[in-house]
């Protein structure tokens, strides 16, 4: 198993790597990455058909833009950025990115739908995926950078280019968004007397 | 890090804004004893951070957008051969301190302890003053010291720089660029240059890039110009 520093060091050579054009490292960058990266934008957009041509923009950027990365961030935190700026615009293409609303929580539920009616039958994860669906994208993003990704909340502001407090934010809405959800859940599954 | 208030709603709710990063452990210092303190008395943090704890559980556990097909590299190597790359320099990786580093060490209280160091230290100044003495002989008049009576005509926060004789012209120049800097004289026939940075680098920001120059591969020499040095007398900035 990789420690975070050699994890690091062998980051830090893919990136000189393909600095100098190396295809052979941005194949082995990109195999990292797929699983992760297949996963947040799946989760963000909601989007099967969009995944692959997002991914394929992200890594591609990576390639062109490889002597950019200054080491300031981990190089997933400067990756996810970059996928997160292409959610955007894949999004704002489809019509589904509102910026108006980036930093409230309007929610476009005619897009997002709710499933209640068969919440019942759902386990719990898949209760999560259901309600998940209600957040907007930024609530998502930063729902699953922090509890899947791991990020402390200054790594997600840094990767969404906003204040932290903003971050803060959008976590607050969203928790308060799900928990009207959960108790929503319970009651209809009867865990809750 | 802000420092949490010490008024005890502000605190009930600094800490409840920040109960997400204590479920996923990224919490440091300040933050993370306010939390850990906060949560030992306030049953209603408790009780959400329990939530917060199994909406991590089912957000790791959910199975949906998870890669079922490998990756398939192909489509994206199509793409790449349409556009031919020119090599480019990396930019330089920041200098990381170790963060034992940040800690003062302790030692001894001994007599033999400080003397020890003592003498460690004066060995230590002594040999970069030494290095300093050769390194400016090396590259021969052209290097000004703060003894030096010639008059200044540079940017004050000019930087001395030689880089490695293989050094492309457009490499010199990326590394410059990455940094705000700019070429102010040179080369020299020691392979000297002086450089510059914009306005909006200052004196701290100029003290920087020169480790950052110093870390660089293609950097053999690298110290600060004249008007840098002077700037560091004044403001007391530490090279």
């Amino acid at each position: 198993m990789n420690t975070p520093n050699s994890q690091h060091d062998q980051e830090a050579a893919l990136i000189r790597r393909i600095c100098h054009a190396d295809e052979n490292a941005l194949e082995q960058l990109y195999h990292d990455y797929y699983p992760r990266l297949f996963r947040f934008i799946g989760r963000t957009t909601w989007r099967e058909d969009l995944i692959e041509e997002v991914i394929n923009d992200v890594m591609y950027t990576v390639w062109e833009k490889a002597a950019t990365y200054n080491h300031q961030c981990k190089l997933s935190t400067w990756i996810f950025g970059i996928a997160y700026n292409k959610v955007r615009q894949a999004l704002r293409n489809d019509g589904h990115f509102n910026e108006d609303s980036l930093d409230d929580m309007e929610v476009d539920n005619a897009w997002f739908g709710t499933e209640d009616a068969g919440l019942m039958q759902l386990e719990t994860h898949e209760w999560l995926d259901s309600i998940l669906k209600v957040l907007s994208p930024d609530q998502r993003i930063v729902i699953e950078l922090t509890y899947f990704e791991g990020l402390h909340y200054n790594e997600i502001a840094l990767l969404m280019d906003c204040p932290e407090n903003t971050v803060k934010t959008r976590m607050h809405h969203a928790r308060k968004i799900l928990a009207v959800h959960l108790t929503d859940y319970k009651n209809a599954s009867g865990l809750i007397n | 890090m802000k420092p949490i208030d010490d008024n005890p709603a502000a605190t009930h709710d600094a800490v409840f804004m920040l109960l997400p990063w204590y479920v996923n452990k990224t919490l440091q210092s300040t933050e993370l004893t306010t939390v850990e303190r906060h949560l030992n008395a306030c049953p209603d943090c408790k009780r959400e951070f329990v939530n917060l704890q199994q909406l991590s559980v089912a957000v790791n556990q959910s199975s949906a957008f998870t890669a079922s097909s490998p990756a398939s590299f192909s489509r994206l190597k199509e793409r790449l051969q349409t556009t031919a790359k020119q090599p480019q320099t990396p930019s330089v990786a920041p200098i990381i301190r170790p963060a034992k580093w940040r800690n003062p060490v302790k030692f001894g209280h001994s007599s033999l302890a400080r003397s020890t160091l003592a003498l460690a230290a004066a060995g230590m100044l002594l040999a970069v003053v030494l290095s300093r003495v050769a390194d400016v002989n090396q590259i021969g008049n052209d290097y000004q010291t703060l003894s030096d009576t010639k008059t200044v005509t540079n940017s004050s926060n000019d930087i001395r720089i030689i880089f490695k004789e293989n050094t492309s012209q457009h490499a010199i120049e990326q590394i410059l660029n990455s940094m705000q800097g700019y070429i102010i004289n040179g080369p020299n026939e020691q392979s000297l240059y002086t450089i510059g940075f914009k306005k909006s680098i200052d004196t701290q920001h100029a003290f920087d890039n020169l480790s950052l120059l110093r870390s660089n591969p293609q950097v053999v020499f690298a110290e600060p110009g004249h008007g840098l040095l002077e700037k560091t007398q004044l403001k007391g900035v530490t090279p």
